[in-house]
């Protein structure tokens, strides 16, 4: 894919990505966006400029929370975590995403 | 629960401002900081690893941008920018920014010293605790009906059987009735005002006194005086309660001191004494009370109004009048705000509501005049604009900046307006133009007057708001003069316009009301007030029949004539000025329509009376000797009536009927005010006969020899009645006296305020022709130069401008003069004598309109042929 389309794809789905990320572990902004490349092979590079905007709307909707902490080399970071409700919603829109890729899937299939 | 959280974190937002921003700063440079390290570790050299990580990072500034807007407490940053802006701006443009405020000033001072009026005549409420919950009652009649300042006055019996049966909604209900007492205290005998009051009249009320204690409801020995009687009669003496006091020789002794600032339920009939009306029963030995009361009461606690108002009138309807031919229509509660009540208080208010109407145009004229100016200073911001939206600011946040800027001008006009209030109401205190009513503005003049400036920003700001921002960025950008669009032309042609059409209406409608004015003052009071001293007496409580009531009355007569001093004596129902009675009048002439009026005043005078009281006969005859019981029933009208009951015809020897008796008119009395109503116009008026209809209670109108002290009168009129039958009661004894209050003369008043209204319109106007026509001639200066490098002479280069502005004015003007038509046929009942299309007015203000707008146009057009086309083609 171009940097472009990625980018694009990558938009509507950085939520989604974001919350899988943190409930595996809580971390830090810097943290999330690494995970997120190793996770898929260097496929997705999240942008920074969509990130933090992420974070901070997924912040206002209560889905996560954050808190300031110091991590190993004793620098002080910005620390997220999933809540209750964040866990909720990210159990959802995996489903919605799964049955909406079988969907297409099934379309581009068909001979 | 995610909505808490989520909550917490957009407060958290909010609020916290600058620490979110040093959070983010954090928060980046902590991401950079790791970026670099990784790629150190891949084995970037340090330095090249910094600058790969901040491209990779992006713009710092956007990113905090972007999440600034999501913040959300963005508004209130821009706000405050705004309003920095917007005084930066209008500091600059002093000229301008004191042009405009002054223009608002002159539209908000003007409606809000009406206001201040209205607020003191019908809004002020009494000086007592929780006043909204006291309410007077008044009855509506077909029929005979008592009214006055004060209301519906009703009989005393009525007050307690209205009394008995509005427990469940009123905590009180009390009755009181102002009188004129003789006061002899310290020696001195004056005559002051009082009231006669039901005895839980200052329970109602929940007044507390200065000193001693209120009288309740069964003490019949005391008197209350004011404050201010305390003071100046009494020289604030702390013993006054328990002194006794002499009125109209009866000894009561001082229960109280009223709280300063109290003066009855009716701060415009200052009353300085209150008196149980059992006490002055008791003082004239009668039996039963006949006094006319008005009645208030409090509403009992959660008690909604409706409620009492339903309760009210259901037992109004149940409880027959005692008076013939009267039937109870119902009663209403009405609220004890201002000065005024019932019939006089709906009056007031339509005359009030005139003023305002009058003055909410003036400010709509300063609206209009000042959205041109700014419309016209948005042509020439057309770059700025443009720059600005240019490098993306968004057409709402333009038009909010502008809003900004126009609600600013608008703050600094209506302080100046409130300003202008003031002063005004300084100088009509000093003129003494309202007598005792209180005309200084209080929080709620400044609560209305903050309101209107935010009604006026929006009025005059949108607009140019709207044209200014509106998107034509190359347009702008491309050309170097600023040139206004058409549109925006349009729209200052519409203001133009719209200010003229006001203004001329305003003019034809003062000029209409002066017109009336003068007529109406011609009118004048139609007697001679002066030298003349009335005393009602009413032989209903001592059962007099009709034969031992005449005789009583041409005893009573007789006795008082030959009192030394008196000219005169004559006998009326009522007394000149005081209440009246009015009824249903029809006239029956065969052959003619039938016409028919409500509310005629009706009283029954002996033959003297018409000569006591110089009122002037202008047709027919006076009543006579022959005019008796058994001669065919005669009555006497006024020139009102007579010309709305036979427009162009003699009155004299036309037929009448009311109250189901038909008389023969046979003389008419010239116009003039013989009741309270003087707020209104010449209403109509019939007199009849006191020897063919009798009536139990009726005043004497005694008029004096000049140096004849009405004191000495007065006493000598007790003395007769006493004679004649100690138990019969001498009520309002004194002389004919012209309240203060009708020195209002509510027309002269509305012809004053609107001929002012009309010429602050006009000259408002004159100012929008010449702001307007001036840009115009400054906007297109470049195509006169050339015009007249070319050859052309200097008048034809303007024709074109002066052509649309005559336009403009044309069509505003029709524009007006048809709504001042519409206007004057609204207001037609309160035009005395001048027609809906008066020719004279129309002719004046069109005139005036003309004058202004040639003086306004004269400088800019002749600034517009003195283009000189070297400087103007040079400053390209």
């Amino acid at each position: 894919m171009s940097p472009q389309t990625q980018a694009d794809a990558l938009r509507g789905s950085i939520d989604l990505l974001v919350l899988k990320t943190l409930s595996l572990e809580p971390m830090h902004g810097w943290g999330i966006s690494q995970r997120i490349q190793q996770l898929s092979s260097d496929v997705l590079e999240v942008n920074q400029g969509s990130l933090y905007p992420a974070l901070q709307r997924l912040e206002k909707a209560g889905l996560i929370t954050s808190r300031w902490d110091t991590t190993e080399n004793n620098r002080r970071a910005r620390y997220y975590r999933l809540t209750a409700s964040g866990r909720r919603a990210l159990g959802e829109e995996i489903e919605s995403w799964r049955r909406f890729a079988t969907a297409l899937e099934a379309v581009l299939s068909t001979p | 629960m995610s909505w808490v959280e989520g909550l917490r974190a957009r407060a958290w937002l909010l609020l916290s401002g600058r620490k979110a921003e040093a959070r983010m700063d954090e928060e980046f440079r902590f991401h950079v900081e790791m970026e670099i390290q990784k790629r150190v570790r891949e084995g970037t050299d340090p330095a090249e690893a910094r600058r790969q990580a901040m491209i990779s990072f992006g713009g710092v500034e956007r990113h905090k941008e972007m999440m600034r807007d999501g913040r959300g407490g963005r508004w209130l940053g821009d706000f405050l920018r705004d309003v920095r802006f917007a005084i930066r701006a209008a500091a600059k443009d002093r000229g301008f920014t004191f042009m405009a405020a002054l223009i608002i000033a002159v539209g908000v001072g003007a409606t809000t010293a009406v206001f201040t009026l209205v607020n003191a005549v019908l809004l002020r409420p009494l000086p007592v605790p929780a006043p909204e919950r006291l309410y007077a009652l008044t009855e509506s009649r077909v029929g005979a009906v008592a009214q006055s300042y004060d209301g519906t006055a009703l009989p005393y019996a009525r007050y307690v059987a209205y009394r008995d049966a509005t427990g469940s909604v009123f905590s009180g209900l009390a009755a009181q009735r102002a009188v004129s007492f003789a006061l002899r205290a310290g020696g001195q005998t004056t005559s002051v005002r009082g009231a006669l009051t039901s005895g839980n009249y200052f329970g109602v009320l929940q007044v507390h006194p200065a000193l001693g204690r209120f009288f309740t409801d069964d003490e019949d020995d005391a008197v209350v005086i004011s404050n201010a009687m305390w003071r100046d009669r009494f020289g604030a003496d702390p013993g006054v309660v328990g002194r006794t006091i002499w009125l109209d020789g009866l000894a009561l002794p001082v229960v109280a001191v009223a709280p300063p600032g109290f003066v009855g339920t009716n701060p415009m009939q200052r009353v300085d004494l209150w008196v149980p009306i059992v006490a002055a029963r008791r003082a004239q030995g009668l039996t039963s009370m006949a006094s006319w009361m008005f009645l208030f009461g409090r509403l009992g606690p959660g008690v909604s109004e409706a409620r009492a108002d339903a309760l009210v009138d259901a037992v109004a309807k149940r409880v027959p009048p005692n008076e013939p031919q009267s039937r109870v229509r119902g009663a209403r509660l009405e609220s004890m705000n201002g000065l005024f009540r019932g019939d006089a208080r709906t009056m007031v208010g339509k005359l009030l509501a005139m003023i305002l109407g009058a003055a909410a145009l003036v400010l709509l004229i300063a609206c209009a005049n000042v959205a041109g100016m700014l419309s016209a200073r948005g042509v020439s911001r057309r770059r700025e604009v443009a720059i600005r939206r240019a490098i993306g600011a968004g057409r709402g946040r333009l038009i909010r900046q502008l809003l900004t800027e126009s609600a600013l001008l608008a703050l600094i006009g209506g302080a100046g307006g409130v300003l202008i209030a003031e002063a005004g109401a300084g100088l009509a205190k000093a003129a003494d133009l309202f007598g005792t009513v209180d005309v200084t503005p209080d929080l709620r003049v400044l609560g209305f007057a903050l309101a209107l400036t935010s009604v006026t920003a929006v009025l005059f700001g949108l607009l140019p708001a709207l044209q200014t921002s509106r998107p034509d960025v190359v347009g702008s950008l491309k050309d170097g003069s600023w040139r206004g669009g058409t549109r925006s032309g349009t729209g200052r042609s519409v203001f133009v316009a719209g200010q003229l059409a006001l203004a001329i209406c305003l003019l034809v409608l003062a000029g209409l009301f002066v017109h009336s004015f003068q007529r109406a003052s011609n009118v004048a009071l139609g007697y001679d007030p002066d030298g003349v001293v009335v005393a009602t007496t009413d032989l209903g409580p001592r059962g007099y029949d009709e034969a031992r009531g005449r005789a009583f009355y041409s005893a009573l007569e007789e006795g008082v004539r030959a009192l030394p001093g008196v000219e005169s004596v004559a006998l009326a129902q009522y007394a000149l000025l005081g209440a009246y009675s009015g009824n249903d009048m029809r006239n029956t002439e065969s052959g003619g329509d039938e016409r028919y009026e409500s509310g005629v005043g009706q009283v029954r005078v002996d033959t003297a009376f018409l000569s006591t009281v110089r009122m002037p006969i202008v047709a027919g005859r006076g009543f006579t000797k022959d005019d008796v019981r058994g001669a065919p029933l005669v009555a006497i009208v006024n020139e009102s009536l007579a010309r709305r009951f036979w427009p162009g015809q003699r009155a004299v020897g036309k037929n009448v009927r009311t109250m189901g008796k038909e008389m023969r008119v046979v003389g008419v009395v010239r116009d003039g005010r013989y009741d309270f109503r003087a707020i209104g116009l010449p209403a109509g008026f019939a007199l009849f006969p006191f020897a063919q209809q009798y009536a139990r209670e009726m005043t004497l109108h005694v008029r004096l020899y000049p140096h004849t002290r009405p004191a000495e009168i007065v006493r000598g009129i007790r003395g007769v009645v006493r004679s004649l039958d100690p138990d019969v009661a001498v009520q309002d004894a004194g002389p004919l006296s012209v309240p203060a209050s009708r020195l209002l003369e509510p027309q002269r008043l509305l012809s004053l305020f609107l001929t002012l209204f009309g010429l602050v319109g006009i000259l408002l106007s004159g100012l929008g022709v010449f702001g307007t026509l001036s840009f115009q001639v400054a906007q297109r200066s470049r195509e006169f130069g050339i015009r007249v490098a070319l050859g052309a002479p200097g008048h034809s280069v303007v024709s074109s401008v002066v052509r649309r502005t005559a336009a403009v004015g044309v069509i505003g003007a029709g524009i007006g003069l048809v709504a001042s038509a519409g206007a004057a046929a609204v207001l037609h009942r309160f035009l005395y004598g001048v027609g809906v299309v008066d020719p004279l007015t129309l002719l004046s203000a069109t005139l005036i309109l003309l004058a202004v707008a040639l003086i306004a146009s004269f400088v800019p057009v002749r600034r517009a042929m003195r283009v000189d086309p070297v400087v103007v083609l040079r400053a390209e």
